[in-house]
C-alpha cells in the first residue's frame, strides 16, 4: 500500500490518459477502426481470453528462452573477448556486422535455412538480444580500476583470480543494465520472429489482426504484449536488487 | 461366449499387427488463415487426410513466396501457392511442381474508391498505389500493366507490409491498394466509409490460374501414392466445403484468431473462383495446358518471368482424380 501511495500522482495521470482516450473514440474524434477504445480492447482480450493465453505463453517461451541463450552466449563471448587479443579482434566484427544487417531483413533467410518452427525464433531472438549483453559485459570486466589491479598483481594474483574475485563481480552492474534493455529486445524478437513465420504467438495475432484489418484484435494482442514487457523489465529490476544488495546505487530521481 | 472370444481375438490381432505408417506432411499455406482454405483445414479435421493414410500439418504462410520457398528448400513437402509466382520460382530453378489448380482463377487486383473512377488500368495513371512484394498480386503487377498499358512512373508505387495496405488505403495515405477478392477487397469494403470496388487483373488480360497445391519435387519422386492422396482427399474438402460450408469455415476458425463471420465471408466469395464453369466440367483443380500457356506468358512477355517453363517441368495432371 505504501508504494501504491507514493505514486498516486503517476497512476492518476495514467488514468487520466487512458479517459481522455476513450472519450476521443466515442466522440469519434478518432475513427474507431484504426483506434480501438479502452474498453473495446479490454472487451476484446476478455472475449478471446483463453486463446490469447495461449499466443501469450508461447511468446513468453521464445523471448525468455531467447533470453536466456543470448545471456549464456553473450557473457561468455565478453569473457573471451576481454581475455584473448586473437578472439576479440576476430569475434567483435561479427557481432558488429550482425547487428548492422537488421535482423527483420535476413529473418525470412533464417526461416528457409533452419524451418519456421522454433530453431529460426530463437535465432532471432538471439541476434536481438546478445548485442548490449557483451558490450556491457566486457566494458565492466575491462574497466577496473588500474590502482586496484596494480596492487593485487603487485600480491600475485592470478589472471584467473583476477577474473573471479575482480573483474567479474564489477561486471555485474552493467550486465544487469544490459539485462534489463535485453529483455525488453527479447520480446521484440520473439515478435519479430512470428511476423515472419509459424501460426502461434502474440506476434502471430498481431500480424493476423493487421491482415485482416482487425484493428481491435492487434490493440488486444499489444496491450498483452506491452503488459508481459514491462513484467518482464520489473522482474530483471527486482533480481538485480536481490542478486546485487551491494550495487543499488541511487534511486531513480534521486540523484 | 464365442461371440466375446472372436471380439476378444480380433482385438488382440489389431494389437499385434502394427498400423501402417502415416506419411508426414507438412502442408504451407500461401498466407494466413483465410475462408478459402476452409477445405483443407475440413478435411484434417474431418479424417479425410488420415484415412488416406496421412499425417498433414497446416501451416500459416506469409505470402506465396514464402510458400514457394519453403516447399523448394523441403522445410515443407506440400504449399499453397499462386500459380504466377510458382511459374516465375520454377524459370528461376526452383525444385516444385504444380499438381492441382484450386483456384481456377485470379483473384487478385486493384482495389480503390468507386468514386475515384479507377475503372480501367490507365485511369490508374496520376494515383499512388500500395504494393507488397512478397505477395502474388505484386508479382503480376508488371505484367499487368505493361499489358494494359499502363506507365510505371505515373503510379506512385508504395511499399507496405501485409497487414499495412488496407488501413492506409482506409486512412488515405495511398489512393488504391492491390489486393486479392477474398481478403483484402472483403476487408476494405467492411470497413470503408464509401463505396469500394476492386478492378480484377482476370479482366484485364489475366485469364490464369492461382493458387495452387505444389509439391517439393523430391518428396514427389520418392512419394507419387502420397502426393495422390493429398491432393484426393484435398478436393474432397472442397467438395464437403461446398456441401457443409459452415462446419469447414469452423474448422479453419479454430485455428485462427479472425473471427468466424468473416471466415465464412470470404469463403463464399472465394467459391465461384475455384468452382467456376471449367471445375464444373473438368473436376475441381484440374489444369489445361493452355490455360498454363497463358499463365505463364503474360508474365514471360510483359513480366519478370525470364523464359517459358517446359509444361512437363511445372505442373502435372496425373494425380487429379481421372
Amino acid at each position: 500500500m505504501g508504494w501504491l501511495r507514493s505514486r498516486w500522482k503517476s497512476i492518476l495521470f495514467f488514468l487520466f490518459l487512458i479517459v481522455l482516450w476513450q472519450v476521443a473514440v466515442d466522440s469519434g474524434f478518432l475513427l474507431r477502426f484504426i483506434v480501438p477504445s479502452p474498453t473495446d480492447v479490454l472487451g476484446e482480450i476478455a472475449g478471446r481470453w483463453d486463446r490469447l493465453l495461449m499466443h501469450l505463453g508461447y511468446t513468453l517461451m521464445i523471448a525468455l528462452a531467447g533470453f536466456v541463450i543470448a545471456l549464456a552466449i553473450g557473457v561468455t563471448m565478453a569473457v573471451l573477448i576481454a581475455h584473448s587479443r586473437f578472439l576479440a579482434e576476430s569475434l567483435y566484427p561479427i557481432l558488429v556486422l550482425s547487428q548492422v544487417v537488421p535482423t527483420i531483413a535476413i529473418a525470412p533467410l533464417l526461416s528457409i535455412w533452419f524451418g519456421p518452427g522454433e530453431v529460426t525464433k530463437l535465432i532471432v531472438v538471439f541476434l536481438i538480444t546478445v548485442f548490449p549483453i557483451v558490450v556491457n559485459t566486457t566494458a565492466g570486466l575491462l574497466q577496473v580500476d588500474d590502482d586496484l589491479l596494480y596492487v593485487v598483481k603487485g600480491l600475485k594474483a592470478s589472471r584467473w583470480k583476477i577474473f573471479v574475485l575482480i573483474r567479474l563481480p564489477n561486471a555485474l552492474p552493467s550486465l544487469f543494465a544490459a539485462m534489463r534493455i535485453s529483455i525488453t529486445l527479447a520480446v521484440i524478437g520473439a515478435v519479430v520472429a512470428e511476423f515472419v513465420a509459424g501460426s502461434i504467438g502474440l506476434g502471430y495475432v498481431v500480424f493476423t489482426g493487421a491482415a485482416n484489418v482487425n484493428t481491435r484484435l492487434v490493440f488486444a494482442a499489444v496491450v498483452l504484449l506491452g503488459a508481459m514487457g514491462i513484467a518482464l523489465f520489473t522482474a530483471v529490476k527486482l533480481l538485480q536488487r536481490v542478486a546485487l544488495p551491494w550495487a543499488q546505487g541511487t534511486k531513480e530521481g534521486e540523484a | 461366449m464365442m461371440k466375446t472370444a472372436a471380439a476378444i481375438g480380433m482385438a488382440t490381432a489389431g494389437f499385434a499387427l502394427p498400423a501402417a505408417a502415416q506419411t508426414e506432411i507438412t502442408f504451407h499455406l500461401d498466407f494466413l488463415v483465410n475462408g478459402y482454405h476452409a477445405p483443407f483445414y475440413i478435411a484434417e479435421a474431418n479424417g479425410m487426410y488420415e484415412a488416406a493414410g496421412l499425417d498433414v500439418t497446416i501451416n500459416p504462410g506469409r505470402g506465396s513466396t514464402d510458400a514457394i520457398s519453403t516447399v523448394a528448400s523441403g522445410n515443407a513437402e506440400i504449399g499453397f501457392a499462386d500459380a504466377g509466382a510458382v511459374a516465375q520460382a520454377v524459370a528461376n530453378g526452383a525444385p516444385v511442381t504444380v499438381v492441382a489448380a484450386i483456384l481456377q482463377e485470379a483473384p487478385y487486383g486493384i482495389i480503390s474508391y468507386t468514386e475515384d473512377g479507377i475503372d480501367e488500368p490507365t485511369d490508374l495513371h496520376g494515383h499512388s498505389l500500395a504494393v507488397v512484394p512478397a505477395g502474388a498480386t505484386t508479382q503480376a503487377l508488371p505484367a499487368f500493366m505493361a499489358l494494359n498499358e499502363v506507365d510505371p512512373d505515373q503510379v506512385e508505387m508504395i511499399t507496405y507490409n501485409f497487414g499495412a495496405t488496407v488501413p492506409s488505403f482506409l486512412s488515405g495515405q495511398v489512393d488504391a491498394t492491390i489486393g486479392y477478392l477474398f481478403g483484402e477487397f472483403l476487408a476494405a469494403r467492411n470497413e470503408a466509409d464509401r463505396d469500394v470496388q476492386i478492378m480484377r487483373f482476370y479482366n484485364w488480360g489475366f485469364d490464369v490460374y492461382s493458387n495452387s497445391i505444389i509439391v517439393n519435387n523430391s518428396f514427389l519422386e520418392e512419394n507419387p501414392e502420397a502426393v495422390r492422396a493429398f491432393v484426393h482427399a484435398s478436393i474432397e474438402g472442397v467438395e464437403y466445403a461446398m456441401e457443409n460450408p459452415e462446419e469447414a469455415v469452423q474448422a479453419a476458425a479454430a485455428n485462427t484468431e479472425t473471427p468466424f463471420e468473416t471466415l465464412l465471408e470470404q469463403f463464399e466469395v472465394a467459391l465461384p473462383l475455384i468452382y467456376n464453369a471449367d471445375a464444373e466440367a473438368n473436376g475441381i483443380g484440374s489444369m489445361t495446358p493452355e490455360k498454363w500457356d497463358r499463365t505463364q506468358r503474360v508474365n514471360v512477355e510483359f513480366g519478370e518471368q525470364s523464359d517459358m517453363v517446359a509444361p512437363e517441368d511445372l505442373f502435372t495432371t496425373e494425380f487429379l482424380p481421372q
